[in-house]
């Protein structure tokens, strides 16, 4: 293996070793805390572009099989690891290669998450010698991308008709919508929405992407369409879009939330459950018009984690309600829509 | 919201520790009790264990050391009318009272409440019927199973299903009485064993699902609803060793995410279904193959588990559990560790963490070494560290054993042997693995053998190869081999092996290359917030969180696991000896590995390191911590054996010197003390040979005590009559291969004096006389404070030899001095120049603050300057009574008391009489008979005489008397009826025979030990829980207390200690 490093835009360096695809690469360095489902992250679309730290220290423990995989492939640019364990089946590592994604193991990761906990998410690269970093470019057109690398669902024939609007969706929200009940259809993010109001659509879900929502809010007028006339769920960039579409803004996080240990409190309840969040950016509070009402916050920082549209059957949720990874806890908000359609 | 109608609470403790249940009750009794104060609430304590920080007078409002019976309770909350119990900190014993004095009626008919989880959620979850309903009906799988309540319908369950089965009693502790039964005998014995050891005879028989990965779950729910997985777990050793024996790691280390939160999700619908409300424990067998898994058991209180459970992720979970207890929610709990968030939230750990049981086989060479479904060990420890391989290797250096994850010794062993060990699990299996892998066996076959999954030994191979890395590199060994050696967990010692080199060498090229250890913060997120936990653990990494302290600042020397011999007792002294700094303004900094206790509560020091206390890892703290001084006297033996290592590396020991410490452990240097201040010791020589022992011993004279220096509980220490069975002793080869010693062994009575000394005063804290005459360790005997019948003159004698001994050695802080009465003579036994296990249990009955002392007298200042008496500190209005608590069922080896110390726990009595206090510590002992009860007497023909006046006493009680022949005769001859029992094998039915019946109450056997007959007896006698004495003179006290029949008084530590006796 050879010797690399990870270097931020601020000079700060991470020395390791070189692994997987081992080529120099650059992207947002983020890190997430969850302590399992390295391969339902890496090959999330929403970590398109981005440099994923593990703050778990070895990764790798139980191979790579198909059924972990939330799409085709992984979207992360690299990977930064203390430790990565060649263990079967598909040995992490040796994935990594295929897939063209840098590794970089033998990392001080915890000294990289405090350094991206204080001084907030940074621009990084990661090569075997010095070379100069930045500047950062815009995750967003990763969409594009991620739209149209990801293969067409199965058929679904039975069940209430939701269509997913596709910025990047994860595998387990077709799943979770489908054993909920729903037959699912798939459309790219770039298609004129208004189509789905004459093709028997009950139901849409706006799923989750890579990127700044703000560079993302030419999608937020066919949005507001749909949000208007059809039951819509908005999931993490699905439903700061959904926010924009109504005037909020979204603004960015300093560190953003990755992991699957976040408690939102449900603000109709009042009782709180544990949550799977990716996410770098959020609906500012003091933008939010009279039309939304948060739904959801979190409990450790106060971000808006759940929004809904007065009047319509419209909601949005910041966190990932399909898991994958992460705790169940939150299943039943794509259950529930489903049950609901055409009530 | 807290409830506001609850204003005063009692918290059940534990009781004394066994097997089973042990040191992790007292860490959360304590965190609950603080839970509680923290509320405003009154808060109460019962427990029978004075050796507990929970049981601090300083700590609840009224602390009642009485026995953990109903009857003992029941007073205790008519006395107190509390508004509600907490009854699940106490483990499986806080949990069975509640249920108890619920069924009793004795809560309804005081209005008192069970706080938290209630009876209703705990019989549920503890009854083998009920969870089972529960589950069937939440659809969660479970293994196929029966409920039998007799040994025929197990039988025919086994007919249908098939062996092998396991057998579970409900209600027992660590599993006790049960076990895998492989054929039909097996399955009958084992079978009416588990019935006879359930309270409530009943036994769950299940298939067996041994092979599955163990996985456990530490849940949180509150009042709401809301609920939080603290900590996953997973077990290294298959389904089929009970957990509490497995190595664990946590978080899970080869469960994909799904299977994760499918377990998670299955704990939640559980404890939710069962109404919990507070913390809870889940069991999954997991097939990760076939893609399924089955509930196994759920505890609805905190447990060993949720101990390590916090430990392991700075979760402090019996303190959220009390909290919710009294109405919060966890989302009005603040989070102590961010101080921003809330206890609503999972942990998320960026290092790895392995527990590692300690085993009490180094004590009973004759127990049965196979790990099963019942526990056997008597500690763990844990490692953090940021890969497994490094965390195994932390921990099983924190394991205080000679041995060490690769035991050489197994190098001369054949293979064939290697893998039919490495199948059949004792305590041993992990390095026999490891051989394995060192010789190149195949990977796949050890997993197929032992169903140790493929990652785990996929990282014991990397450090079979890293330790041959560092081989090949020999001298060679350069800076970069040796900080990836670090890295890859590898210790000193182990790299000074490998390379032919010292430690210290290593130590020194370490520090020459700038190679030294990092230390990390545990702090529940992983990094994601700022945290204050003052808690680190080491590891060789880019960079380092630990900012200096304000000074001064003292290290403070754990003694890591609890093993037989070094107990929870040594855990108090530190403990306190952190309060003692803390108050006066130093900065206490803790190392020590066990999981379990108080003193790894991150929130009691300034800073806690949790590492091993072995010289690198302790050396390596003291570089970064600079201390002003080192304490070693309060961690026993294992802090006291670093004494010379800490002071070679230039840091001052606190208090006695490493020199006074080794003149009192060198025999021949403590001799000639003795001699120059005149004082008698039994005579005694050493020799470093079998031969010479042999040759040496006729001059000494029989009976001989023989031990090998440097003892710890009594360790292999015989007493022998004659040169043939001082021949037997030597040849058992349990001496080890130092130095063997020969003492004369003089039969009369034991005295113990705890004692601080500063170099001109020497305060003596209490003399504690043992009822058992020398030749009974003094940690297995019961022992009484104040001695009774004991002259002014010998008293006198006591202190002055106490003095004399603190003085000459030049003793600063603690001491603790065994002498030996007969016949008027004093003579010195032992002195032992650091804390003793007797401290808790001295300072709560005579009020004279020992830790606190010998802790300033550390700091420099005088005992005068402190206000302490010289002499004797005054003797209370009452009298208790200590009496120890022995784990023999679990470990299958002979119930019968003798030189080495075999007690795991002990109990408290305080009355203001002694016979009372003496049968409450019985009581609380479980050894007290009911009345009417039948007594098997037997008898040595040197003890005759005694036992039949015993007998005699008895027999004026109303028990009816069995004897076997000999002493059936000798109570005849005197008139005393008994039924003349067979002896074993002599006819049927025998005595065996006769005690599985259920017709005995008592044995009381004193014949000359090494008999096979009467430790057939005994081992029938100990699993059918039939109290065994085989010492005359705990049958002499236990007559004595049974004649007590009046009831004393009700009253606090608190109110005993104000000088109330009524």
């Amino acid at each position: 293996m050879a010797g690399g490093a990870l270097y931020l835009e601020d000079g700060s360096v991470y020395a390791g070793s070189l692994a997987g695809a081992g080529q120099a690469v650059e992207g947002e360095v983020v890190f997430c805390t969850a302590m399992a489902g390295y391969s339902e992250a890496l090959s999330d679309p929403s970590y398109a572009g981005q440099i994923l730290v593990f703050t778990y220290p070895q990764i790798g423990n139980y191979g790579v099989r198909p059924e972990h995989l939330e799409s085709g492939r992984f979207w992360a640019r690299a990977l930064v690891v203390r430790e990565l364990s060649p263990m079967g089946p598909d040995d992490l590592g040796e994935r990594c290669r295929r897939e063209g994604v840098t590794v970089l193991t033998g990392v001080d990761t915890r000294a990289l998450t405090r350094r991206l906990r204080q001084g907030g998410t940074a621009w990084g690269r990661i090569d075997r010698h010095e070379a100069p970093v930045g500047p950062p470019q815009p995750l967003s057109r990763w969409v594009e991308r991620v739209v149209a690398a990801a293969a067409p669902p199965a058929p679904s024939e039975q069940g209430r008709r939701v269509t997913v609007v596709d910025f990047g969706r994860k595998g387990s929200i077709l799943t979770i919508l489908k054993r909920a009940g729903a037959r699912v259809r798939v459309v790219p993010a770039a298609v004129d929405l208004d189509a789905l109001l004459e093709d028997g659509t009950e139901g849409v879900v706006v799923s989750n992407g890579p990127g700044d929502p703000m560079d993302l809010d030419r999608f937020a007028p066919g949005i507001r369409r749909i949000a208007e006339r059809l039951p819509t769920l908005g999931i993490c960039l699905g439903h700061q879009l959904l926010g924009i579409a109504f005037g909020a803004k979204t603004r960015p996080l300093l560190f953003g939330h990755h992991g699957v240990n976040h408690p939102v409190r449900d603000l109709g309840t009042g009782l709180s459950y544990l949550t799977t969040h990716n996410h770098g950016y959020a609906v500012a509070p003091e933008s939010l018009p009279p039309e939304l009402v948060v739904t959801h916050e979190d409990l450790h920082d106060g971000t808006i984690e759940g929004i809904a549209v007065r009047g319509r059957r419209a909601w949005g949720v910041q966190f990932h309600p399909e898991a994958g990874p992460g705790p169940w806890d939150a299943h039943g908000i794509l259950e529930r829509f489903v049950a609901e359609l055409g009530s | 919201m807290r409830d506001p109608g609850i204003r005063s609470v009692l918290v059940i403790g534990s009781g004394p520790i066994v097997i089973g249940q042990a040191a992790e009750f007292d860490y959360s009794g304590t965190q609950a009790v603080e839970a509680l104060n923290e509320e405003g609430i009154r808060t109460l304590l019962v427990n029978s264990n004075p050796a507990t920080i929970m049981t601090d007078p300083a700590l609840s409002e009224r602390v009642y050391l009485e026995p953990l019976t109903l009857d003992s309770v029941r007073r205790i909350l008519e006395r107190e009318r509390p508004d509600g119990i907490v009854a699940t900190v106490g483990g499986q014993m806080g949990l069975n009272l509640a249920v108890a004095l619920s069924d009793a009626g004795v809560l309804d008919a005081l209005g008192v409440r069970i706080l938290g989880t209630g009876v209703a959620a705990i019989r549920r979850a503890e009854d083998r019927e009920a969870f089972r309903a529960l589950m069937l009906e939440l659809r969660e799988p479970i293994p196929r199973s029966v409920i039998v309540t007799d040994v025929q319908a197990g039988m025919t369950f086994a007919d249908q299903v098939g062996l092998p089965l396991v057998v579970r009693p409900a209600y027992t502790l660590g599993g006790s009485g049960g076990g895998v039964a492989r054929d039909a005998a097996a399955l009958e014995r084992v079978l009416s064993l588990g019935l006879e050891e359930s309270p409530v005879h009943q036994v769950l028989l299940e298939e067996s699902i041994a092979g599955q990965i163990e996985v456990e779950f530490e849940v949180v729910r509150d009042g709401a609803g809301q609920i939080v997985a603290v900590c996953h777990m997973e077990n290294l050793d298959p389904m089929g060793i009970h957990t509490g024996d497995s190595i664990v790691c946590a978080p899970c280390q080869t469960l994909p995410d799904p299977v994760i939160q499918r377990l998670r999700s299955a704990a939640f619908r559980i404890v939710g279904a069962l109404g919990v409300k507070g913390a809870c424990n889940i069991q999954f067998g997991v097939d990760l193959n076939a893609g399924s898994y089955r509930v196994i058991e759920v505890n609805p209180r905190v447990s060993r588990s949720s101990a390590l459970a916090s430990k392991a992720t700075g979760y402090p979970i019996a303190r959220v559990a009390a909290k919710i207890a009294v109405g919060l929610r966890l989302d009005e709990i603040p989070n102590p560790i961010t101080q921003t968030t809330t206890a609503l939230f999972e942990p998320a750990l960026d290092y790895v963490v392995v527990k590692v049981p300690r085993w009490p086989f180094d004590k009973f060479s004759a127990a049965d070494r196979q790990l099963g479904t019942q526990m056997k060990s008597t500690g763990e420890v844990m490692a953090i560290e940021r890969t497994f391989r490094a965390a195994i290797q932390k921990a099983f250096r924190s394991l205080d054993t000679d041995g060490d994850l690769v035991d050489s010794a197994l190098e001369a062993v054949e293979e064939p042997v290697l893998w039919e060990r490495a199948r059949s699990a004792d305590d041993r299996r992990l390095s026999v693995v490891m051989e394995l892998l060192r010789r190149g066996a195949p990977l796949e076959r050890i997993h197929r053998e032992t169903n140790i999954s493929r990652f785990f030994l996929a990282e014991l191979l990397r450090i079979v190869e890293s330790e041959a890395a560092v081989a090949r590199a020999g001298a060679d060994l350069d800076p970069e081999l040796l900080r990836w050696a670090k890295r890859e967990g590898l210790s000193d010692e182990r790299i000074a092996l490998a390379t032919g080199q010292t430690e210290a060498q290593v130590r020194a090229l370490r520090q020459r290359w700038g190679i030294r250890p990092v230390y990390k913060l545990v702090d529940t997120c992983a990094g994601e917030f700022a945290a204050v936990t003052p808690y680190y653990y080491g590891t060789y990494e880019q960079e380092d969180e630990v900012g200096p302290l304000d000074p001064p600042v003292v290290v403070v020397l754990g003694s890591g696991p609890i093993r037989i011999g070094q107990g929870i007792e040594f855990d108090a002294c530190a403990v306190e000896a952190i309060g003692a700094l803390r108050r006066r303004g130093v900065r206490a900094v803790m190392i020590n590995s066990n999981p379990e206790t108080v003193s790894t509560d991150w929130s009691r020091s300034d800073r806690l390191y949790f590492e091993p206390l072995r010289a690198e890892e302790v050396l390596e703290i003291l570089d970064r911590e600079r201390p002003a001084g080192v304490m070693v006297g309060v961690g026993g033996q294992t802090a006291l054996n670093l004494a010379r290592a800490v002071e070679a590396a230039g840091y001052p020991v606190l208090g006695t010197s490493a020199q006074v410490i080794d003149q009192a452990e060198d025999r021949g240097r403590f001799d000639a003390l003795l001699q120059s201040i005149g004082i008698d010791r039994p005579r005694g020589v050493a020799a470093m040979t079998p031969a010479e022992a042999m040759e040496r011993a006729g001059a000494v004279g029989y009976p001989l005590l023989v031990r090998p220096s440097y003892v710890l509980g009594g360790r292999a220490m015989r007493i022998v009559q004659d040169p043939t069975e001082l021949l037997d002793a030597l040849s058992a080869g349990s001496l080890g291969s130092g130095a063997i010693l020969l003492d004369a062994y003089v039969e009369g009575a034991e005295l113990e004096v705890d004692a601080v000394a500063d170099g001109e005063r020497v305060v003596v804290a209490g003399i504690l006389q043992h009822i058992e005459r020398a030749g009974v360790h003094s940690g297995d005997s019961i022992a009484v404070y104040p001695p009774r019948r004991l002259g002014p003159r010998i008293r006198a004698r006591i202190v002055e030899m106490t003095r004399a001994i603190s003085l000459g050695l030049g003793v600063r802080g603690h001491i603790n001095i065994q002498y030996v009465l007969k016949d008027d003579r004093l003579q010195v036994i032992e002195a032992n120049p650091r804390a003793s296990r007797t401290i808790p249990f001295l300072e709560k009955v005579s009020g004279c603050p020992i830790v606190d002392l010998a802790t300033q007298v550390g700091l420099g200042r005088g005992l005068a300057e402190l206000g302490a008496p010289d002499g004797l500190w005054p003797e209370p209005p009452f009298v208790a009574v200590k009496c120890p608590v022995f784990s023999w069922s679990k470990l299958s080896i002979d119930a019968r008391v003798g030189p080495e110390m075999q007690s795991t726990g002990e109990v408290i009595g305080i009355d203001p009489i002694y016979p009372r206090a003496l049968k409450k510590a019985l009581v609380a002992a479980s050894l007290a008979p009911k009345p009417r009860a039948g007594v098997l007497v037997m008898a040595s023909e040197r003890q005759m005489g005694e036992a039949v006046g015993v007998a005699r006493e008895l027999e004026i009680l109303g028990f009816g008397l069995y004897a076997t022949d000999a002493t059936h005769r000798a109570l005849r001859a005197q008139g005393i009826r008994s039924e003349r029992v067979p002896d074993v094998g002599e006819a049927s039915p025998d005595a065996i025979d006769l005690v599985r019946g259920g017709r005995v109450g008592l044995i009381i056997d004193t014949r000359p030990p090494g008999e096979h007959e009467g430790r057939l007896l005994r081992r029938a006698a100990t699993e059918r829980r039939v109290p065994c004495l085989t010492s005359i003179d705990t049958a002499r006290a236990m007559a004595e207390a049974l004649d007590e029949v009046m009831e004393g008084p009700c009253l606090s530590l608190q109110e005993y200690q104000a000088g109330r006796t009524r």
